[in-house]
């Protein structure tokens, strides 16, 4: 009895301190996932957090503010289909050639509607890395200590996701409406202040409804997202392989994904006016899609409106409509009441799974014995497929200059500001910055196992002739795609040319950096070590490995203005000098 | 003074074949002088302990010895090697257990000791059974396929000390071996030490745990910023403090001329203590 009210007395304060708890939670959860995605580079994580903790948060700061700026960049949809409505009824006069009415409806219904559907992706793409560490138990170890009750931790869970993506929730339930407005003064005289009030209401109940829906379906993927990623317990190659492929796949995913939105923000009305159904085509696809729940319903509501009586509507769009966003407020309820119990389970989980996984499969010992080299090349692909900043150190060389060739293949902006002489420099400044990242990458794998290697009869020679593979990757293939950059110009055959008897200098350069680097960080008195031993001047030590690799790239650019001839037989110079260096630095 | 009477005749005598022989090491990092003029050799078939306070200057020694830090001034030798030129030959024949367990995070136990073994140069055929029964000793076959990073502090530390022994080393080097041990992996450590030194091999054991040392070591070195304090058995140290029969703890307190302070810094803290509590109140 007792209990009880003093339940119901605490009841909103209680949220409010919770709620302010679940900071901290999800500061741990960050720093959780962090940790989780730093791989080797653990220590110095931990060392930076030590001097700034504040870096902790502003990961997903960024993440927030990001997705928040590309939900308000979408208030346009919004009023375009507003301007764009009323336009083509304005000048759709009985003189020019009629355009269907149905057709207006389906034009500007598709344009909300558009609107409904890219927000919850724009939400997953800048949110799920933040939120789906939120399911692991492991976070909520701690709350569970504080004196809470089980129900206090389990709605702290909740809480917890909430404040993950509240500022993004903000947005997306005011954007709707602030679009609807703006378009509304924009053209103001056509509508009367009980029309544009009952707009905007329309617009800002679509707009929670349709928020609360992306909660869920956030709060469904992160879940499904955890469950894929944390295999910890079973640690096969395949669970790491598994991983990998859905870090890359949510990688090219959200970029292909920004460039759609990008696309269809600007081609949408364009395409709609190149596209003419007839009336009756029209009408049957707008009393088809109306009933639709999600995005249409909401999309041809709000269009109903905007039209302001000037159209005729079917009744079945009207109808279609709004038993449409009934449907959709019900789903709503549900998904959101499933997501709601997902999340309040998720504290539970730990004891039951981690019991089961336990006494499986018997574990035979058998020791798999290769050559050195080998036994390091094995080593460094494994660390590299379990840490995601390594992968992305070889996998950025190439997204980048896709994504760039994609979106600029039309409009050539690069070329034309800055020269193919200008182009063909940024390109190898960007050449020379993703091979000082692969330097540092393979080299940082060292520092990782100190322990171990420090104690096992290493031959360094070994160690940093299998580092060497990694510079003929994906450096070599992204000054490649660049190339296609230049496609539309004039020299393209040329540059293909230039570029194919220039293609070795880009590893070379490569493996020049690496040994520049270990020259620099690695000296013992009787001999150079991959790992950093040196570290005084860091920052001036950095520095000069990037311009070494930089400058032997420009070198290499002066000499082909003596001629190919000269180009090849610098790089051949170049090449012996290495093995030169190599068997003096790293004797047998 | 009577210290350094006795370190002179402990290390002076020749019975006994070296495995280590380090004289006169010295070793700055800045202004700090971590290690200070430190002399001793370690004999083939003992035990024998580093002993010193934090920052005494132990891990310095050892990763001197190991050829991962040149000392500054002195020299060392390992079964008469020079440890940094002759790294490959000395790394042979020591296994090392570093104070930190920096494993590599993101394999699995398998794949590390795959790695280990290859870069070894071990036969599998011959090497299966011992890391099998190391495993099971220590009970860590059931994280034999999980990955290092998952492991707790103490699971590492036993992935560590299985990768140091299984090559069956001559020298032992290990650095506060039993941190995070539980007490029957302790046990077996010990008993494992115990069996490599009655098999003719050496240890370096480097603690600030005076009952491990006391329990475990032939011989041990006290060390107090950087310098040796003592070195002896336990009966020979016991004699230097004075206090026959004494244990470890007075006798490593009073060589260390803390004996005196420990008593003020234990009274001060009993009043601040008190003090607070009152506070409170
Ligand atoms: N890389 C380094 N740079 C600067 N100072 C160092 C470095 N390594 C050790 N020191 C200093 O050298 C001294 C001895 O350190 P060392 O780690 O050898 O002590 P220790 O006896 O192993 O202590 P502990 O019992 O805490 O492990 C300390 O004062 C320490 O601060
Ligand atoms: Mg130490």
């Amino acid at each position: 009895m007792e209990k009880t009210t003093r339940n119901r007395g605490i009841g909103v304060a209680s949220l409010i301190s919770l709620y302010k708890l679940s900071k901290r939670v999800y500061h741990e959860s960050i720093l959780h996932s962090q940790l989780e995605s730093s791989g080797s580079n653990i220590a110095k994580l931990l060392e930076r957090i030590g001097r700034n903790p504040k870096i902790i948060s502003s990961q997903p700061k960024i993440m927030k503010f990001l997705s928040s700026f590309y939900i308000l960049f979408l208030t346009i949809i919004p009023v375009r289909s507003i301007t764009v409505v009323n336009f083509i009824i304005s000048s759709n006069k009985p003189s020019h050639t009629q355009i269907p009415q149905q057709w207006i409806t389906l034009v500007g219904s598709m344009m909300s509607s558009a609107f409904l559907l890219l927000e919850p992706f724009i939400l997953i793409i800048f949110s799920i890395m933040m939120t789906w560490g939120l399911f692991s138990p492991e976070i909520y170890a701690w709350p569970q200590t504080l004196p809470l009750r089980k129900k206090d931790v389990e709605k702290l869970s909740l809480l917890t996701f909430i404040r993950g993506i509240n500022i993004q929730l903000l947005f997306m339930i005011l954007v709707f409406p602030l679009g609807i407005a703006i378009g509304i003064l924009i053209d103001f005289s056509l509508y009367s202040p009980i029309m544009a009030f009952l707009l905007i209401l329309t617009a800002l109940i679509i707009s929670i409804v349709s928020a609360f829906f992306n909660l869920g379906v956030v709060v469904f993927i992160s879940k499904k997202m955890y469950i894929l990623m944390d295999e910890k317990e079973d640690n096969s190659g395949k669970s790491s392989i598994i991983k990998t492929t859905i870090s890359l796949l949510y990688l090219i995913f959200s970029m292909t994904l920004m460039y759609i939105i990008q696309i269809s923000i600007e081609k949408i009305p364009d395409y709609f006016t190149t596209v003419l159904l007839s009336n009756e085509q029209s009408l049957l696809v707008n009393n088809i899609l109306s009933f639709i729940p999600f995005p249409f319903s909401g999309g041809y509501l709000i269009t109903i409106l905007i039209t302001n009586h000037s159209l005729y509507f079917s009744p079945i769009t009207v109808i279609g409509s709004i038993t449409g966003l009934i449907v959709f407020a019900i789903l709503t309820y549900f998904l959101i009441k499933h997501s709601v119990s997902t999340l309040l389970n998720t504290p539970k989980i730990k004891s039951d799974s981690m019991k089961e996984k336990r006494n499986k499969k018997e574990i035979i010992v058998q020791l798999q014995t290769t050559s050195p080299l080998k036994a390091f090349i094995r080593r460094d692909l494994t660390i590299i497929s379990r840490d995601m900043q390594l992968i992305m150190v070889f996998v950025m060389p190439i997204v980048i200059p896709i994504f760039a060739v994609i979106t600029d293949i039309e409009d050539n902006v690069l070329l034309n500001e800055v020269g193919l002489t200008g182009a063909f420099l940024s390109v190898l400044f960007y050449i020379a910055l993703t091979t000082y990242m692969i330097i540092t990458g393979v080299t940082n794998i060292e520092s990782g196992g100190e322990t171990i290697t420090s104690s096992i009869p290493i031959r360094t020679r070994d160690q940093v002739k299998s580092k060497i593979p990694y510079f003929f990757t994906s450096i070599v293939l992204a000054f490649l795609i660049w190339h296609l950059f230049f496609i539309n110009d004039e020299f393209f055959s040329k540059m293909i040319v230039f570029g194919l008897v220039y293609l070795p200098v880009i590893p070379l350069a490569g493996i020049g950096g690496l040994f520049f680097k270990i020259l620099m960080f690695g000296k013992l008195r009787y001999k150079y070590v991959v790992e950093e031993i040196k570290t005084e001047h860091r920052f001036i030590k950095h520095i000069s490995s990037f311009l070494f690799v930089l400058l032997s790239l420009l070198l290499f650019v002066g000499l082909s203005f003596l001629g190919y001839g000269a180009l090849g037989i610098g790089e051949i110079v170049y090449l012996t000098l290495l093995i030169v260096v190599f068997n003096h630095m790293f004797p047998k | 003074m009577v210290a350094e009477d006795n370190i002179h005749h402990s290390y002076d005598s020749t019975e006994g074949e070296f495995t280590v022989k380090a004289t006169n090491l010295v070793k700055r990092f800045g202004d700090v002088i971590a290690v200070n003029n430190l002399t001793f050799n370690v004999r083939k078939g003992e035990i024998f302990g580093l002993l010193g306070p934090n920052g005494a200057g132990k891990t310095t020694t050892v990763k001197m010895i190991l050829g991962l830090l040149e000392p500054d001034e002195g020299e060392i030798r390992v079964f008469d090697l020079h440890p940094e030129k002759d790294e490959i030959e000395v790394k042979k024949r020591v296994g090392y257990v570093s104070e930190e367990p920096l494993i590599y995070r993101s394999m699995t136990a398998r794949q590390l000791f795959n790695f280990v073994a290859s870069l070894r140069n071990l036969e599998p055929e011959e090497f299966n059974q011992k890391l099998q029964s190391l495993l099971e000793s220590f009970e860590a076959l059931p994280y034999y396929d999980k990955i290092i990073a998952t492991l707790s502090r103490g699971n590492k530390q036993k992935m560590q000390v299985i990768a140091s022994l299984l090559h069956e080393p001559d020298l032992l080097i290990m650095d506060e071996p039993l941190t995070g041990l539980d007490a029957k992996s302790a046990k077996v450590l010990k008993e494992i030490l115990e069996m490599h030194k009655e098999k003719g091999g050496s240890v370096i054991l480097s603690t600030h745990i005076l009952e491990i040392a006391e329990e475990l070591c032939d011989r041990i070195a006290i060390i107090d910023h950087g310098k040796l304090v003592a070195l002896g058995t336990i009966e020979e140290l016991s004699h230097l403090a004075n206090k026959v029969g004494a244990d470890l703890e007075d006798i490593f307190l009073k060589l260390i001329n803390q004996d005196e302070s420990v008593d003020i810094i234990v009274d001060k803290l009993r009043k601040s203590l008190k003090n607070g509590k009152n506070n409170k109140k």
